[in-house]
């Protein structure tokens, strides 16, 4: 007992030796059987962390590739908006141009239907007078006529009348 | 239309038995009595160119004015003829047309002569030998006077129009200034 107080026992030495094969049993067992799952999962999500640091990296790479091609876009913005400014300015001076054509042109024929116009009423105007003129002057003529006309100058007339049928007739 | 055709048949058949008869003057100087008796009693004309009346009654009316205007008794016969066949109220028609006929066979041409005066009878004759010259054949005129025509005189024969009225003269002049020339 006394051994036993002061000492290590035998039974404590073979519990000892005991555990120790149990626990390297152990040890053989799980790395027996958790040998390959681990590996495998270690495996598997080294892939997965590789394969989406790829895909990180794809996306880093497109993200630079769009981010330069912003940048170029914006740099050379401001020459496309000098671009679409110019070809605005090109366009509404074009469209000035043909609006001051027309214009013109509307002018022209205005003023050519005006002076057509003046014209046709002037020859109105003149037809008109001349027709007045007409008309009175046969008037005046027919009062005269009337008044001062004599039986002697009927009869002249009645053989000037006779003398031209005779002079046709000769002809 | 149709009346002047039928007209036109009856003077024809007229015509020839005139011809026949050697009387186509006769015929005609008598329809032309007839025909300005007629003119002097509007009445008896109207009476006789009336459908309403019936032929018996147009051929009392016809034998009292025969007795009044004597004619051939050819004459006589043909205008029982055309009151028998309702044909009286051609009668103008058929005058005019016989007397076109007999002037188309004598070689006489018949027209109108305005004037703004009476014409004397040898100016009237005067024209008539001018105008028979010109046209080759009698020329009878009728004298009108219109003084609206101002002065001159203007002739018609047929187709023919001679103008030389002062009238016409002064709507030339008229429209000389009117066109400005």
């Amino acid at each position: 007992m006394a051994e036993g107080v002061h000492g290590i026992t035998a039974s404590q030495i073979k519990n000892l030796i005991w555990w120790t094969v149990n626990f390297l049993a152990l040890i053989i067992i799980l790395y027996k059987l958790l040998k390959k799952p681990i590996v495998n999962f270690f495996v598997s999500r080294q892939e997965k962390l590789k394969k989406e640091y790829e895909e990180l990296l794809a996306k880093k790479r497109v993200a630079e590739a769009k981010y330069v091609e912003l940048q170029e876009k914006v740099k050379n913005l401001k020459e496309e908006a000098e671009a679409i400014y110019r070809s605005y300015v090109e366009q509404g001076l074009k469209e000035r141009d043909k609006i001051l054509e027309e214009a013109r042109l509307q002018v022209e024929r205005i003023k050519e239907q005006t002076q057509l116009f003046i014209a046709q009423e002037m020859e109105k105007a003149k037809q008109s007078l001349r027709l007045e003129l007409a008309e009175e002057a046969v008037k005046l003529a027919e009062e005269i006529l009337r008044q001062r006309i004599t039986p002697e100058d009927q009869r002249i007339l009645f053989q000037e009348f006779v003398e031209n049928i005779k002079g046709r007739m000769m002809h | 239309m149709r009346a002047l055709a039928t007209a036109l048949k009856y003077a024809k058949g007229l015509f020839i038995v005139g011809k026949e008869l050697n009387k186509v003057t006769t015929f005609g100087d008598d329809l032309q009595r007839l025909q300005e008796g007629l003119k002097a009693l509007p009445d008896v004309l109207k009476a006789l160119e009336s459908p309403i009346y019936p032929p018996d009654i147009k051929m009392e009316i016809l034998m009292e004015l025969l007795k009044q205007f004597k004619v051939d008794p050819e004459v006589e016969r043909f205008l029982q003829l055309l009151v028998e066949r309702r044909r009286i109220q051609y009668l103008n028609d058929i005058v005019e047309m016989y007397q076109a006929l007999v002037d188309e066979e004598l070689g006489i041409a018949r027209g109108e002569v305005i004037s703004a005066f009476e014409l004397s009878e040898e100016e009237h004759k005067t024209l008539e030998e001018v105008l028979s010259e010109v046209l080759k054949k009698r020329v009878y005129l009728k004298v009108k006077v219109e003084p609206e025509i101002l002065g001159g005189i203007k002739v018609k024969v047929g187709d023919y129009i001679w103008d030389g009225t002062l009238k016409t003269q002064l709507k030339r002049f008229k429209e000389i200034i009117i066109k400005g020339v």
